[in-house]
């Protein structure tokens, strides 16, 4: 039980860290598909 | 007594006919499915380079039926049919006839590259041709391969528990456990499992989403639920890369080849036939999940990840990404629903094994009987050795 409480807050955690790390580096999900290069200048 | 032992063989034979035979049509039609799917990468394939070499591209004649709804249609052979009614006011009205520009047209088709102002230079593409053969393949073969992989998959095992039940322990728990997975093994499965388990969801959803779940809640609701799949999709995804590689570091010696693998196929693993092959800490049954869940967990990770950067290669490429996670993430499914079922309603006191990380003593004779020597073997020398300290 507990390695599966574990597991599961691991999970989270990780895509927490990638979603904040992708975030800060500008490639957040909500960019991707709106890329800055498509931005007109 | 004797009639009654026979009637239930009996009955216990024509079961398993019929689901070997149920298992058999269903594989040989996947396996149809998949070649023609797979027929249909090549030839996309093909009309790509027939693209580059100056051939002709046509999208496949289906593929309009999946095109957006459009309020005017502007025909490219006809020269600028603009069609009047709803939403054709918007347009210029200097659309009228022009003259006909086949070879323009054309050498759109075959994916000519136009100048754009922006710095992304895939806008300079009017119309990318393998992308209607591509959003065709996804939304006929794949859609209705994963469909019938999926449901074939649960009616195999729904027939496989009619004629198997589930698996006992011979002669019943004894009381005492063995360690059969440690806290560090355990964490690895759960965190691979619940993240596969979200991501397997998700992903259904982007596939069979707008057939399934917009009738049920409604376009709205539909998108409300996959501003939250997407983000968990993509984000989860990195917690499933570190959970395989988590388990392939911590088991991968396990899952290597041994002599105990041969006999067991041979006999099926003891799950058609009666008595139990032996086996080590993984049978032969246990090891091919392993490895699926390694190789191809590993593509399509590999495959995600790529897709959540759509600048990082061509339209094609991105394309032929989407091709494979989608078709190898169904194949997983499958898999990982028939780990599941023997995991837990399948096989009395399997999910132990999991769940308090220590199994029966009588169920590990049963199912991995060389593993138990092993141990038994180690604590004897342990033993052994501290009783010479």
């Amino acid at each position: 039980m507990k390695a599966f409480l574990a597991g599961c807050v691991a999970a989270v955690a990780i895509a927490v860290v990638a979603a904040l790390v992708l975030g800060g580096l500008g490639m957040s999900s909500a960019e991707v598909f709106q890329a800055a290069q498509s931005v007109r200048l | 007594m004797e009639i009654r032992m026979r009637l239930t063989g009996i009955c216990r034979g024509i079961c398993g006919g019929i689901c070997a035979r149920v298992l058999g049509t269903a594989l040989i039609g996947l396996a149809f499915l998949l070649i023609g799917g797979i027929a249909d990468l090549g030839h996309w394939w093909t009309s790509q380079a027939a693209a580059q070499s100056g051939g002709s591209v046509r999208p496949p004649a289906s593929a309009n039926k999946w095109a957006p709804s459009r309020p005017g249609k502007i025909s490219p052979q006809g020269g600028g049919d603009v069609q009047k009614g709803v939403g054709a006011g918007n347009l210029p009205k200097t659309t009228g006839p022009q003259q006909s520009q086949p070879r323009m047209w054309r050498d759109i088709r075959r994916g000519i590259q136009g100048k754009v102002s922006i710095p992304n230079q895939k806008a300079g593409y009017l119309i990318q041709s393998q992308g209607q053969m591509w959003r065709e393949l996804r939304n006929t073969k794949v859609f209705k391969f994963g469909a019938w992989l999926l449901a074939g998959t649960v009616a195999v095992l729904f027939l496989f528990f009619i004629y198997r039940r589930r698996i006992p322990i011979d002669g019943g728990e004894s009381g005492r456990t063995l360690e059969r997975f440690n806290n560090l093994e355990r964490f690895a499965h759960w965190l691979t499992a619940t993240s596969f388990i979200i991501l397997g969801l998700t992903g259904l959803a982007m596939l069979y989403g707008k057939a399934v779940l917009i009738p049920l809640i409604g376009k709205s609701g539909f998108a409300s639920l996959m501003m939250l799949g997407k983000m968990a999709h993509n984000y989860l995804g990195f917690a499933f890369i570190v959970g395989i590689v988590l388990m392939a570091v911590i088991w991968l010696r396990q899952n290597l080849p041994d002599k105990y693998d041969i006999p067991w196929l041979l006999k099926g693993g003891g799950l058609i036939t009666k008595g139990h092959p032996a086996a080590r800490k993984f049978n032969f049954g246990q090891k091919m999940i392993f490895w699926s869940v390694v190789i191809i967990g590993g593509i399509i990770s590999y495959t995600g990840v790529l897709l959540l950067f759509p600048e990082s290669g061509s339209l094609i490429d991105m394309q032929s990404n989407q091709y494979w996670h989608a078709v190898l993430s169904l194949v997983m499914i499958a898999v990982i629903i028939a780990h599941i079922y023997i995991g837990s309603l399948g096989m009395k006191g399997a999910f132990q094994a999991m769940g308090s990380g220590h199994v029966d003593e009588n169920w590990a004779k049963q199912h991995h009987s060389a593993w138990v020597d092993e141990v038994a073997g180690k604590d004897g020398k342990a033993s052994a050795g501290g009783a010479a300290e």
